[in-house]
């Protein structure tokens, strides 16, 4: 079969086109990365390409002594772990009665499209932010868990995933005495390991890119996650308003290697998940979609 | 099953227009207790013995006052401090027992949403700043903030009052609504946004070329530049933000042609017409066809944000650009430090062919507006704090400058509670006056006002240093650039100005219904149609096709509307 010309001309077309295609991906990257290392003014004459330019590590230690981005970065860490653990825990228990036939489980139907109906209309910005508010959650760090804590998306994923686990093994555990919380915590989780990494990956990017969120429900820049200081940081301005104290500022702005550090140090984390829970990766996302 | 699926939909869709109506409703008659609220406030004080209105007066005991704060992102503070906690808050409270509590703060451009999901929400600050005209309007309708007038009678100060008068009272008119002062204007005309044209000396030095004289020069010295040197990539500078970008726009070129994009100028016949559909914009873009056909300007320039821009003429890729005030602010004072270049700033020059009068479009103020929510007990607390902020930064007796304006690390002024502080409405106008004199003749009595004490003191440290044979510092090369003789930044907003050669739109911070409506539409045609004409996409003939689809998508009507209300006016 290898033999064949034409399979190898495809072969050499295919992995150009996948080097090219992973090359738009990593570049970028590799370019802020070049940046963050190298010295101001070579970054701001627009020097620097892929591989630093009087290279030095200043930016990282202006970064790291900045007290904001130190607070905002373990904000964002703290939003993961409690926003992950509130998304997983409340998936797995709202997954399992949905996954049983509609005999054992009445009204499961209406349940489940009580969640698929906000796949397709969502409440709109301003009734969310009135919900929030006199739930009494805006400005504390739930305004950004409770809101998305369930996501339909995923509910669908995790339940199809249930859902092709045998019937029989429910049954036999059943026979051996085990109640509903037993099966769930003892079977289902247990057997559905690939498809709750994959869903813990989702949310863990989820909530750590997210910023938007905590720029509405949050009131200050000191319980900001580390998204929404960033895109404070980062975001152009606007020269409609300009007059000559906020010219002197424009001028620091244009500290292009301390963006372009936090914007690395934003990602690492993220990057340091991915080989952990990405064996698992594949096989959830199509064992839970495909069989379903 | 499918019925069972109906069932819920309609179940959910009933459910959800149920609790839609219910916001609605809850939202009026949380309304309606406050006004009665602010009723019998008002009754009371009539009443009660009204103590006489001290403009500086303290409050005692202290009065505790929710803000908002449109923060910048790049301000950086004192160790411990933050917009929470400032020399602002803390001087306030200290000597005018205001006691400021941020309720929320949110950068820039985020601003706006925040502030609507407020409204939304029935959760106004106490004062606040609106960035957006259309919700000053809505809030104002809706009685749901303070009629200033008399307060601003009793308590604004005498400096106060001059400034806000100073442009004749344009500004305060678009602050007054039904006759009622609804708010303080926050931006008044914006006359130094005008443009000028930046010449990067080295490279014109070596092309050995004259002083530019009509436009048709400048374009001339561009070619040189480019065809000089293959590192050089382009002639001008120009960014997607076509027609109001203050980096690099075309906005020069129009007003060299007579053309007033995005303005409602008077015509011959006294109406208002739209700048960007007149016959000069065909000019306008005709010239800049022709740039781009011959590779003068970015063929890229349509995706090009101004940063990109601006990177371009601090790598050495452009060396002319035309453009707002700020540029030896930046982006300049960037190439200025690495490499030390110099920059010409000339005023802007008509095409050979114009007949007209040169008249340089100013930026239509937005029309922000500083507020009190209706219902707060001390409404005049918004006066008195732009009383002790002019005090502290604008009065030529009592201004500290270095505590509260800015020193060598920090700039304090953007950090005051309302941003940004009244002044002179010229007041960079009239330091270019006084430290130029004042250098000339070596007489610092012409140094009267705070900032002209600080600027004067950087231009004299700048020639302090070149005559000692030291390279001064950036800072002080961009107040030489801006301040210093005719030729700088504000020299020639100067000449602009002895010689009136401003124009302003005459629709400010006002919106017509049909413009509320289709603006974002029109101005989107606008920026497609200019960009196709310049590419060459589209001919050059297309623009009588785009002006008449520009009517038909509304702009007739908001013609019609915006007429209606000016003759309504005069």
């Amino acid at each position: 079969m290898k033999n064949n010309i034409q399979d190898k001309i495809f072969d050499i077309f295919n992995y150009a086109f996948l080097i090219s295609l992973a090359l738009l991906c990593v570049l970028p990257f590799i370019h802020i990365l070049a940046i963050s290392f190298s010295s101001g003014p070579a970054a701001t004459a627009g020097k620097v390409t892929l591989w630093p330019v009087e290279f030095n590590t200043n930016s990282y230690i202006y970064a790291f002594s900045k007290p904001e981005f130190i607070r905002a970065f373990f904000n964002s860490v703290k939003r993961v772990l409690l926003g992950v653990t509130v998304n997983m825990a409340l998936l797995s228990i709202t997954a399992y009665p949905l996954s049983k036939p509609v005999g054992t489980f009445f009204g499961r139907t209406f349940f489940s499209w009580f969640f698929v109906v906000t796949m397709l209309v969502s409440g709109g910005l301003i009734p969310t932010y009135l919900v929030v508010n006199w739930t009494g959650i805006r400005d504390t760090i739930w305004s950004l868990i409770l809101p998305t804590a369930v996501n339909a998306f995923h509910l669908t994923i995790l339940l199809n995933f249930y859902r092709q686990i045998p019937r029989e093994l429910e049954e036999s555990a059943f026979l051996d005495g085990a109640g509903q919380w037993t099966i769930l915590f003892r079977l289902y989780i247990p057997l559905s390991i690939p498809a709750l990494a994959t869903l813990t990956i989702f949310n863990t990017v989820a909530h750590w890119n997210e910023w938007f969120h905590g720029i509405i429900y949050l009131d200050s820049m000191k319980k900001y996650p580390l998204q929404s200081y960033l895109r404070n940081v980062i975001i152009d301005v606007s020269f409609d308003t300009i007059d000559v104290n906020m010219m002197d500022i424009l001028a620091e702005v244009t500290s292009r290697t301390f963006r372009a550090a936090q914007v690395v140090i934003a990602t690492v984390p993220i990057i340091c998940i991915y080989p952990f829970l990405q064996r698992y990766f594949v096989k959830g996302m199509t064992l839970g979609s495909l069989k379903g | 099953m499918k019925r069972l699926l109906i069932m819920a939909f309609t179940l959910i869709m009933a459910v959800s227009v149920i609790f839609g109506g219910c916001d609605r409703k809850g939202e009026e008659s949380k309304d309606a207790p406050e006004v009665t609220d602010e009723q019998n406030t008002g009754t009371s004080a009539v009443t009660e013995e009204k103590p006489p209105a001290d403009p500086f007066g303290k409050y005692s005991p202290s009065v505790k006052v929710k803000w908002a704060k449109q923060a910048n992102p790049a301000t950086d503070f004192p160790e411990g401090d933050s917009y929470e906690n400032s020399v602002w808050t803390r001087s306030l409270l200290e000597d005018m027992g205001i006691e400021l509590e941020l309720d929320w703060q949110v950068v820039d451009k985020q601003y706006e949403t925040k502030m609507n999901l407020a409204i939304a929400s029935n959760q106004l600050p106490d004062i606040m700043s609106l960035t957006d005209y259309t919700q000053f309007n809505r809030l104002a309708g809706a009685d749901r903030i303070v009629d200033l007038t008399e307060l601003y009678e009793d308590y604004a100060s005498p400096l106060l009052k001059q400034y806000l008068m100073e442009d004749g009272g344009l500004s305060k008119s678009w602050a007054t609504i039904g006759g009622k002062l609804m708010g303080l204007p926050r931006n008044g005309v914006n006359f130094q946004t005008t443009r000028k044209i930046f010449i990067r000396r080295d490279w014109f030095e070596e092309s050995g070329m004259d002083k530019p004289e009509t436009m048709e020069d400048v374009f001339d010295i561009a070619r040189a530049f480019k065809n000089k040197d293959p590192e050089r990539r382009y002639g001008l500078t120009l960014a997607k933000k076509i027609l109001d970008d203050g980096l690099c726009d075309m906005r020069g070129v129009c007003n060299a042609v007579g053309a007033y994009p995005r303005a409602w100028i008077e015509d011959s016949s006294g109406n208002l017409v739209y700048g960007s559909v007149q016959p000069e914009m065909k000019k306008a873009i005709g010239i800049y066809a022709d740039l781009h056909e011959e590779g003068l300007i970015d063929p890229e320039f349509a995706v090009k944000e101004a940063a990109q821009v601006a990177k371009q003429l601090t790598s050495g890729q452009i060396g002319i650009s035309i453009g707002s005030f700020f540029l030896p602010g930046w982006p300049l004072s960037a190439l200025y430090k690495s490499e030390g270049i110099e920059w010409d700033i000339y005023p802007l020059l008509p095409m050979s062919d114009y007949k007209g009068e040169l008249k340089l479009l100013t930026n239509t103020p937005k029309g922000d507006m500083h507020v009190v929510r209706k219902g707060f007990k001390h409404p005049e607390v918004l006066l008195k704090i732009m009383n002790y902020e002019i005090l502290k930064v604008s009065d030529p007796d009592n201004a500290e400058q270095e505590k509260f304006q800015s020193d060598e690390n920090y700039n304090y002024a953007v950090t005051a509670p309302l941003y940004p502080i009244y002044g002179p409405l010229n007041k960079n106008f009239k330091t270019n006056v006084s430290v130029t004199k004042a250098i000339d003749n070596n007489d610092t009595s012409y140094i009267v006002t705070p900032q002209e004490k600080v600027q004067h003191g950087r231009v004299k440290a700048y020639f302090d240093a070149v005559n000692s044979g030291q390279t001064p510092k950036p800072n002080e090369w961009k107040a030489y650039k801006l301040f210093y003789g005719p030729d700088s930044s504000f020299g020639i907003q100067n000449y602009y100005f002895d010689n009136d050669m401003y124009i302003t739109s005459k629709l400010v911070g006002f919106e017509t219904p049909e413009m509320s409506r289709k603006k974002l539409t029109l101005e989107t045609l606008e920026d497609t149609a200019v960009v196709a004409m310049i590419t060459g996409s589209k001919p050059l003939d297309y623009f009588d096709e785009y002006v008449q689809e520009w009517r038909d998508l509304g702009g007739e009507l908001i013609e019609y509307e915006v007429n209606e209300w000016w003759n309504s006016k005069k």
